[in-house]
């Protein structure tokens, strides 16, 4: 039944392609490889250097730190998930509307998914303001990957559930590992680089 | 490919120069500023995304097979770090007689990291630390 939504869901989505010029540009432009998760990680250089006191920016590097780990621990998870799993991307068994190269790694979990949620995850805890244009551009890219015909929208919840345990799990290694965030940050001030 | 990777490392590098400026020129960090008044870093940031974004996109279809997650999370890194390298250069360049507006008053008031540099460059940061430890040694 579930699997059932999915489809039709993304059936829904995926026909919205093709039938206006506007659209389909603004999926085109914001589903790529790049857009989307080079706007976020500009946004997340801007965390190194905020706030105007030594604790604000302390605070913010900490954070900056947390969600780097977890998008290169949410990449690995993935991957790590793509050996036990596959599920094939929409076009294959679908008349999908492609605007977008033809992928052929598994469909489930979203990988891009997994890493954006992931990084917008780790900045809303703790910066509410930038964590939520983080999380709107989440939603944008996953709309323009599954209206792109490259996921399922179960796909994008998957890699969501991924982004979000990896940030559970990073916060507490970074907990248990703790004194070297600290280390890493005085060594960084000591060369005027934090 | 290796154009691609060529124009994504300028690419992050350009929008990365742009974004920092921003950033330094709103928590005041006079040092790293390539400008004296935050509002020409804040219109340098986004010439110089919007400017690179558009130059990026539009230059080539970028909805072809290109890099992985894990080449991008790299190479960003790398135009990152590159940026911030040339921010530091930079500005120790153009602000070479920085003088402070409110001087601290002793050494040990200066405060750490990024916080010397709202006083100074980072040249000026490096000799006067170097000079320090001279002293002690």
């Amino acid at each position: 039944m579930i699997a059932d939504a999915d489809t039709k869901l993304f059936e829904w989505m995926n026909s919205l392609a093709g039938k206006n010029w506007l659209l389909d540009k603004f999926v085109m432009w914001t589903a790529n490889d790049y857009f989307v998760p080079i706007l976020m990680t500009l946004l997340m250089v801007t965390l190194w250097f905020s706030g105007r006191t030594l604790i604000q920016r302390e605070r913010s590097q900490r954070v900056f730190m947390l969600a780097l780990s977890c998008m290169g621990i949410a990449n690995g998870f993935v991957k790590i998930s793509n050996n036990f799993f596959f599920r094939p991307r929409p076009y294959v068994g679908h008349e999908a509307h492609m605007l977008f190269y033809p992928p052929t790694d598994s469909s489930f979990p979203s990988n891009g998914a997994a890493v954006t949620f992931a990084l917008a995850t780790a900045v809303f805890i703790s910066n509410r303001k930038l964590g939520t244009v983080l999380y709107f551009l989440c939603l944008v890219w996953a709309f323009a990957r599954v209206t792109a015909g490259v996921h399922y929208p179960f796909d994008i919840l998957g890699g969501w559930a991924f982004g979000v345990a990896t940030v559970v799990f990073t916060y507490f290694v970074f907990i248990y590992v703790e004194p070297w965030g600290t280390f890493l940050i005085r060594a960084f001030r000591k060369v005027y680089l934090a | 490919m290796i154009n691609m990777t060529g124009d994504y490392v300028l690419y992050n590098f350009i929008a990365c120069l742009g974004i920092i400026q921003a950033a330094v020129g709103y928590a005041g960090i006079r040092g790293l500023c390539f400008f004296k008044r935050p509002i020409f870093a804040y219109l340098f940031a986004l010439v110089a995304v919007s400017a690179s974004s558009a130059w990026f996109f539009t230059v080539k279809d970028r909805n072809i097979k290109g890099l992985e997650g894990t080449e991008q999370f790299t190479y960003m890194i790398t135009a990152a770090g590159a940026a911030l390298a040339a921010t530091v250069i930079l500005s120790s360049l153009i602000n070479w007689r920085l003088k402070s507006k409110n001087p601290p008053t002793s050494e040990d008031s200066l405060g750490p990291g990024f916080e010397t540099l709202k006083h100074m460059t980072y040249f000026q940061a490096i000799k006067r630390s170097l000079r320090k430890k001279r002293r002690q040694a």
